[in-house]
């Protein structure tokens, strides 16, 4: 079949090229399949070693008793309690923030080099390393105001970490109303607060949603800013105050027990702990994927 | 005449306000915590000048403190999980962009995409309990004493930002519009040919971007490279290039600084001025990859 | 929509057109995407040499029609096309067909232009430097050849080694013939390539086109019967029926105009 188009090639060694374009395009295909199968090896690796190891010893009474014998036995009650708390002050912080930045970005800086510079700032601000905002966030309540270790100096540092990622997200999707609506609105007589309030707030509830998700995902799960501030590892249940409140948290406990590793009952619970968390993780993550998926599905149709 | 036409109240925005307000308290943290770092570390420049930088000598009970074995460290764990992570990032992103289905490229997307969320303690843990030890049964006959080497730590951060590198690069790959594709193909080329002179040819600042993101992350992870570093002090080796090195234990800038030592210095203004320029140099090396990293992103949209 | 009994003539009508060899020749294309008919049992003899025009109004697929031709239907997912094309003795929609030699066979200029981003020079020499190999000495040459031929050498003759993409969309869409008709091929597919642009640049293809018959044979995909008339020795006027597009009618401009079924088509198309 091939031969029915072999039309008289000008050049001597067209064989050969014919050879070499096949043997590149053979080859690309066969480093995209490794590459890929590779690639998803490893994720299926690390995500079934945590389930497998870790799955069977998860039960409701790991969930409901509180650590014994310095975290080698018991469960992680007061763990899960104590990063609950981390979580909803660190929403607490970020989004009325992120509501004031992003609006900010989007309705009250002028246009051009503000708004690039503040949107380029978040993401500088997202890049940094997390123990940069634990080590800041030491000097300022620890040296400067004084306090122990609190969870709301956690809740406060951690809220600043994830200020960029619910901004963004929060930015987006006040960018993708249309300028017709706000030029309507304000036909209409509407002051920019109230435009404000009636336009761009409920038309970015999803953006804020998502956001808020995904940053409480990764806030979930970071050891490095409240290692200094608001962790310890074990003597605490709940916090009775502000200022010399720790509190306990799961990747904390994580990283604490994974340094002395030696005892067989303290790996159980280690791999069950882990499992927890990036079950609380990936839960959060997987639960706006729809919603980012649609955003931007949405875009590339525009 | 409408009376209420000609009557301008002023009446306070005030979300107006609101915003201005929260946008100043950002500034303000930003500026504070800037200023803070670089005056805090100023008795430690005073002491040691440049030596901060480049000589391989921190002992901070006799009051040395050159962290270059530190610098050492960081940057080639950071480039060791780059080279490592990228080529697999890269097939897998062609992969998912030039070959699979839309099905089953959703499918696969939304996998690695779950893993990208993986806490780093967890990284540290399975550095700890799984690659630690495959370490060191593998390097011991090239003189490795433990798992915990600079080797080590390298391979668990390229495992670490190989989800974020292959979303970010695959998202770059999408970038090129489905007219380019069409029109080389048409002109006979194959799928592999427009591979390379279309598709990468055109992403590849995308790609770039990508891998400075990649590597910036990769600089600035703390708990896993601490979990399986060795944290071991001015372990920087004689020549540039040394493969001892690799086995070895060794320091990085976040390995010493989520450590214990930070509560150490309080006392001294020249160990805790010392530990304020760590933090200032990883600030630096950070701050450098994310902003090339958004150079080019700038660059290559308002190109295409 | 027309209905099948409106249609008086259902059999292709063949002139006898200077008895030229037919080069390629469809039997009975259906295609379907996602389930619903797009094309129904197109049959269409091509001769060679000839600039063969497809007209109809949008929606009764003849880009679809052409897509099938060289193939670039495989690139879209979805789609389910049945029947034949017979090229130079073989059946182009068989499995055992290297599609990518098929498309340096068989150019394509499409409606939208899509230069690639590096200069004018480097675009003109993208496939034939790839696809078969050329020796440096040549080059300089073959861009100036495939340059005149597309009535694209004096306008860009100082300025080679620009970028493509400074140029405007009527040069743009030339460039792109000029970097097709460097392969060479036998047969052009152009697919509505003077719709959006101004008419000195459509003046300019269209002088491309009655002179690229010499070498190739060109199926052209146009809204525009004027054009037609122009430019094409035959046509094919499609219409979008029930079940999916159908040919109404095929021959030379003046039978087909005076077809009545035609005529309504092509009021249709006037008033789009």
């Amino acid at each position: 079949m091939r031969g029915c188009f072999a039309v008289p090639e000008p050049t001597v060694d067209n064989k050969l090229m014919r050879r070499r374009r096949t043997f590149i395009d053979l080859a690309t295909h066969t480093i995209a399949v490794v590459g890929g199968l590779l690639c998803l090896g490893i994720v299926t690796a690390v995500l079934g070693w945590i389930i497998l190891r870790g799955a069977p010893h998860v039960d409701l009474h790991f969930f409901w008793e509180a650590s014994r014998e310095s975290g080698l036995a018991g469960g992680i009650r007061y763990q899960i309690a104590g990063t609950i708390i981390l979580m909803l002050t660190t929403l607490a912080v970020a989004v009325p923030l992120s509501i004031g930045l992003a609006l900010a970005a989007t309705v009250y800086l002028p246009r051009g080099a503000a708004r690039s510079a503040l949107q380029g700032f978040l993401q500088l601000l997202n890049a940094m390393p997390s123990i940069l905002f634990g080590i800041v966030g030491y000097l300022f309540f620890f040296h400067y105001l004084g306090w122990g270790k609190s969870w709301l100096a956690g809740g406060l540092v951690l809220g600043w970490m994830i200020l960029p990622t619910v901004t963004i997200s929060l930015i987006k999707s006040m960018e993708a109303i249309p300028l017709k609506q706000i030029h309507a609105a304000a036909g209409l007589g509407m002051r920019r607060g109230q435009i404000i309030r009636s336009i761009y707030l409920p038309q970015s509830v999803r953006g804020l949603f998502t956001g808020s998700f995904l940053g409480l995902a990764r806030a979930a799960g970071e050891t490095a800013p409240i290692l200094f501030v608001a962790t310890v590892f074990a003597g605490v249940s709940l916090p009775e105050g502000i200022r010399d409140s720790p509190v306990l948290a799961l990747p904390y406990h994580i990283f604490v027990l994974a340094q002395d590793s030696l005892q067989a009952g303290a790996i159980e619970n280690l791999w069950a702990t882990a499992f927890v968390l990036v079950a609380l993780v990936i839960g959060l993550s997987l639960t706006v994927l729809p919603f980012r998926l649609h955003n931007s599905n949405r875009r590339d149709h525009a | 005449m409408d009376s209420l036409l000609l009557k301008k109240r002023y009446r306070p925005d005030l979300w107006a306000v609101f915003s201005w307000a929260v946008l100043g308290l950002v500034l303000g943290v930003l500026v504070y915590t800037l200023a803070t770092l670089v005056v805090q570390s100023l008795p430690a420049w005073r002491e040691m000048g440049a030596g901060l930088l480049l000589k391989n000598d921190w002992f901070f009970r006799h009051g040395r403190f050159g962290a270059a074995g530190m610098v050492y460290g960081t940057i080639v764990v950071g480039l060791l999980a780059l080279a490592l992570a990228l080529p697999l990032a890269l097939g897998a992103a062609i992969w998912m962009a030039e070959y699979l289905a839309p099905r089953s490229r959703w499918g696969v997307k939304v996998l690695i995409e779950s893993l990208a969320a993986v806490p780093s303690v967890v990284y540290g843990l399975l550095g700890v309990l799984i690659l630690r030890r495959w370490m060191g049964e593998w390097l011991a006959p090239f003189g490795a004493w433990s798992g915990d080497t600079l080797l080590t730590g390298g391979v668990l951060l390229a495992i670490m930002i190989l989800p974020t590198l292959t979303t970010l690069t695959e998202d770059a790959l999408q970038n090129v519009s489905q007219r380019q594709r069409a029109a080389a193909r048409g002109l006979g080329l194959t799928r592999g040919e427009v591979v390379w002179s279309v598709i990468l040819r055109q992403a590849m600042p995308g790609v770039l971007a990508a891998s400075l993101l990649g590597l910036g992350r990769a600089l600035g992870e703390t708990i896993a490279v601490y979990l399986v570093i060795g944290r071991m002090d001015n372990q920087l080796p004689e020549r540039l290039f040394s493969g001892t090195a690799l086995v070895q234990p060794a320091q990085t800038l976040t390995s010493k600084l989520g450590g214990s030592e930070l509560y150490i210095a309080l006392g001294d203004p020249v160990h805790w001025g010392a530990m304020m320029a760590l933090c200032l140099i990883l600030l630096g090396i950070t701050g450098l990859c994310a902003g090339a990293s958004l150079f080019l992103n700038r660059l290559w949209t308002t190109n295409s | 929509m027309l209905k099948k009994s409106q249609i008086t003539s259902t059999a292709p009508i063949y002139e006898p057109f200077v008895a030229s060899p037919r080069v390629l020749l469809f039997r009975e294309i259906s295609v379907w995407a996602q389930g619903l008919q797009i094309l129904k049992d197109i049959s269409l003899d091509i001769p060679e040499h000839c600039c063969f025009g497809l007209l109809g109004p949008s929606g009764a697929g003849k880009s679809t029609l052409l897509q099938c031709v060289n193939r670039l239907l495989d690139l879209q997912p979805g789609f389910r096309v049945s029947g034949s094309i017979h090229y130079k003795g073989a059946d182009i929609m068989s499995k055992h067909i290297d599609a990518d030699h098929l498309r340096t066979r068989i150019g394509t200029v499409f409606q939208q232009s899509s230069v690639f981003p590096t200069s004018i020079y480097e675009n003109v020499l993208f496939g034939l430097k790839r696809v078969r190999g050329i020796p440096r000495a040549e080059r300089a040459d073959v861009v100036e050849k495939y340059l005149r031929q597309a009535h694209l050498w004096d306008e860009l003759k100082d300025r080679l080694k620009r970028p493509a993409t400074e140029l405007s969309v009527g040069q743009q869409q030339r460039l792109c013939i000029a970097r097709t008709i460097a392969m060479e091929p036998e047969i052009l597919l152009m697919d509505e390539p003077t719709s959006a642009l101004d008419a000195r640049s459509t003046e300019a293809i269209e002088r491309f086109i009655l002179s690229v018959r010499n070498q190739c044979t060109v199926i052209l995909v146009t809204h525009d019967l004027e054009q037609a008339r122009r430019v094409t020795d035959r046509i094919a006027c499609l219409c979008a029926g029930e079940e999916g597009g159908e040919i109404l009618e095929t021959g030379c401009c003046d039978a087909v105009f005076a077809n009545g079924a035609c005529r309504q088509v092509f009021q249709r198309i006037d008033e789009e």
